[in-house]
């Protein structure tokens, strides 16, 4: 091996397995699984609308 | 495909020293023609698609034909050509420019296969079955048939298994001992692209294979799955737009190759640029969230968290590498004499070598204007203005097309001499090939830049069929320029692919020795290879 | 060189390349903290979402319930010789354009409990339904939805757009502003929802 001195920066920066788990688990963190909370958090509008008076127009037919 | 036998045989390239493992140069070789075979593909469909929104009087084609070609011009170009050509980049990476050997080199055949297998089935189905459901094939809308679905995840799948690989032949090349310490910065440029492509192709899995199940009622196989429209959205571009970062991180480590190529520049501070990667590499994949900006059920905390790209950690990365690039370049010229006032080591650099002009065009059109209106168009109120307008292609094609496309033409200028031995056939249309492409694709650019900003919808046949005054008049003028700008791109494609084409096929064949070369090192791996041979 | 290994490469920083990452990094603290400053300052989208129960292939689609009800409600009816028609036990609508889509004045939609009028703006293949009249310096709620797939709702000549999704009601708050001096507002669809008509798909909006 050669006499070189590598830094922790270096050996981070060379650590292929490290960069490759950070790469998957912060865009997976924060873009989709927040991505599918925000999304199955949805209220329904069916409550809505019988909050603000308009559930005449949940029934009925087509 | 009996790669074991030739698994240790080399050649020394001359005008770089470098050492190429011949079976990963044979890959090299496939998936770079199969690049240029989908380029063909989508040019012509990029042809058909500008003159008719340029001219849409005049219905070039048909509306049903018009989404046809839309939505192969789209799949051929976004996925095929470009992820070809990174499947080549990275064979590339891991062996010429280590020096080293391409592990496992019939799974990467394997993987070839079914990637060709997955893009015919996507063009079968755009062709002979109709589907026009655009790239992004948003449900409910479906495609005429799985094949569409198939296709895509089979591609998937074969370029996935490529990004592992290339992962794994880079231990293997510390662990055989072929490369010794930290990897040259071209290379871990690709490592950055290969993580975040394995990003972009889970997230490609999450989306397109309920997709996939669910299309299978076509072939009479209904599995009760419905597919909610705005989970799909969020994976998808969790896939297309991070496909679009892998891109851009080929595309700078591409810059660095070309400077070192054109003029001898070396990185002025690896550990800054570096840095620039590894912002890419956290940060870069939040920003696909500035396709859903003016979409139902996000809230605004979610949408400006990451449309920042984690506070512009990324935009940093590429505002490090604007100025490092040119920076390196200023160097290597002042080394060779060029000090006389403040540019002439700009006016004295090698602008009638295609690498450089094509770094230069790619990297200026990229940052001022690909970037800086894709950061415009990620601000949560400013989208209102853009979603869906011809203003998104205007963006897009500045940094996939002037950006990362013409950055690949020109590395296969310098890559068919050194990696495929052969001489280009037509110095002289190479030279002039990034101007041509340059300006007709800076037309295009600034044509849909402009009618989107006047309320033109993207991805319209004829939009004269809304009826009278819904438009200014100024907004067909710059139609008009698009149609006339994908002329000239159009040019500059075919100067592009028939020279390449050519040049691979008939070109003069540099000769170089084959020579063997055993790994240094005696591991497990490595006696398989040497014994099989 | 950008394809040789170099060694021992953690190295500071030239001055030069010190300025720079500080006014980068300067200028991304800066773009960041408008977002939010923007969206508090009242640059807000205005904007919620609901979900509803759709599943087209069970004939089950709330909102297309909702709507109706609402059409049936507040839109404007067709007269002869001042009486209102009817046709087939209902009464026939006033309609404009080839799509025939029906028009509703919204100054006789009543306010709700929440002190909004809620109006309710369907994109289908291939037409925005109804069409509204609306008056300015007056908040309506709007709530936008599909009736089958994804549609863009793109106002021009304002370029106001939103993406319209079956399943999801996007309720977006409008006012037309009191120095607006335009009647006429075209919507279009800007994403792909069908290869004969997607370049056709208009709708429109009235500010009196």
């Amino acid at each position: 091996m050669s006499n070189e001195i590598r830094t922790l920066g270096q050996k981070m920066f060379d650590n292929i397995w490290f960069l490759l788990a950070v790469g998957i688990l912060v865009p997976g963190i924060f873009y989709f699984a927040w991505g599918m909370l925000e999304i199955y958090s949805v209220p329904p509008l069916s409550d809505y609308l019988k909050q603000i008076g308009l559930s005449d127009l949940l029934t009925g037919g087509k | 495909m009996n790669g074991n036998k030739f698994s240790n045989q080399f050649r020394t390239c001359e005008a770089t020293g470098l050492k190429v493992h011949l079976p990963a140069q044979k890959l090299f070789w496939v998936n770079a023609v199969s690049a240029v075979v989908f380029l063909l593909v989508g040019a012509i469909m990029a042809i058909m698609v500008a003159l008719t929104r340029g001219f849409p009087s005049a219905h070039i084609i048909t509306d049903s034909m018009f989404y046809q070609f839309l939505t192969a011009h789209g799949t051929n170009m976004l996925v095929f050509w470009i992820v070809f050509f990174e499947m080549a980049g990275l064979i590339f990476g891991a062996t010429a420019i280590l020096g080293s050997r391409f592990p496992a080199i019939k799974l990467a055949w394997f993987n070839w296969i079914i990637m060709i297998i997955g893009a015919i089935m996507v063009n079968y189905s755009i062709f002979w079955e109709g589907t026009d459901v655009m790239f992004t094939a948003y449900p409910p809308l479906a495609a005429k048939s799985p094949f569409f679905y198939l296709g895509i995840v089979l591609f998937a799948v074969g370029a996935l298994i490529y990004c592992f690989q290339f992962l794994i032949a880079l231990v293997i090349a510390k662990k055989e001992g072929w490369h010794e310490g930290s990897l040259p910065l071209f290379t871990f440029a690709l490592v950055t692209a290969a993580i975040i492509a394995i990003f972009t192709l889970l997230m490609g899995a999450i989306t397109f294979v309920p997709a996939l199940l669910f299309s299978l009622k076509d072939w009479g196989l209904d599995l009760g799955i419905n597919i909610d429209p705005a989970v799909f959205r969020l994976t998808f571009w969790g896939f297309g737009h991070s496909a679009q970062q892998i891109n851009l991180a080929a595309m700078v480590g591409i810059w660095y190759l070309l400077g070192t190529l054109t003029v001898g520049a070396q990185p002025v501070n690896e550990k800054l640029s570096r840095w620039a990667f590894f912002l890419y590499i956290i940060a870069i994949n939040l920003g696909s969230i500035h396709h859903l900006l003016v979409d139902p059920a996000l809230k605004s905390t979610y949408k400006i968290f990451n449309t920042t790209y984690l506070m512009y950690a990324a935009v940093i990365g590429s505002l490090i590498h604007a100025v490092s690039i040119p920076a390196a370049i200023e160097v290597a010229q002042r080394k060779k004499g060029y000090t006389k006032g403040l540019f002439q080591w700009l006016r004295k650099a090698p602008w009638s070598d295609p690498g450089f002009s094509g770094l230069a065009i790619s990297l200026v059109m990229f940052g001022f204007i690909g970037g800086v209106t894709g950061v415009v168009m990620s601000v949560e109120q400013l989208n209102i203005l853009h979603h869906n307008n011809l203003r998104v292609p205007g963006h897009f094609h500045a940094t996939v097309v002037a950006g990362t496309s013409l950055a690949f033409m020109v590395v296969a200028y310098k890559l068919i001499p050194l990696a495929l031995q052969r001489k280009i056939v037509s110095e002289k249309m190479a030279k002039i090939q990034p101007y041509v492409f340059g300006i007709g694709i800076l037309m295009v650019i600034v044509g849909m830049t402009f009618a989107g900003i006047m309320g033109v919808p993207r991805r319209s046949w004829d939009i004269n069929s809304l009826g009278a005054n819904i438009f200014s008049s100024g907004a067909y003028s710059m139609l008009v320029l698009v149609g006339i700008g994908g002329v000239v791109a159009f040019i500059g494609l075919l100067m592009f692919i028939v020279n390449a084409v050519l040049s691979v096929f008939f070109g003069k064949k540099i000769p170089s020795k084959i020579e063997i070369h055993n790994p240094p090192y005696e591991t497990a791996s490595a006696k398989a290879v040497t014994a099989e041979s | 060189m950008a394809i040789f290994t170099p060694k021992n490469w953690w190295k500071p920083l030239h001055r030069g390349e010190k300025i720079w990452v500080y006014v980068i990094i300067g200028w991304g603290i800066i773009m960041t903290v408008m977002m939010p400053l923007g969206h508090f300052w009242g640059q807000n989208v205005s904007q919620t979402t609901y979900k509803y129960k759709f599943n087209p292939e069970k004939g089950i689609n709330e909102f297309e319930t909702i709507f109706n009800n609402f059409i049936n409600k507040y839109a404007e009816k067709e007269l002869v010789d001042g009486k209102v028609v009817i046709v087939e036990g209902k009464p026939k609508l006033k309609t404009e354009g080839p799509s025939m889509i029906p028009i509703v004045d919204a100054s006789i939609v009543p306010k709700s409990s929440d002190g909004y009028v809620h109006l309710f703006l369907a994109a289908q293949t291939y037409r925005f339904s109804p069409i509204f009249k609306l008056e300015r310096g007056k908040e309506y709620k709007i709530h936008i939805s599909s009736f089958d797939v994804q549609h863009g709702f793109s106002l021009q000549p304002l370029n106001i757009n939103y993406q319209a999704l079956p399943g999801y009601d996007f309720v977006i708050t409008m006012k037309p502003r009191s120095d607006e001096k335009l009647k006429v507002f075209n919507i279009v669809c800007n994403e792909f929802c069908g290869s004969s008509g997607h370049h056709t798909m208009i709708g429109k909006m009235y500010v009196k």
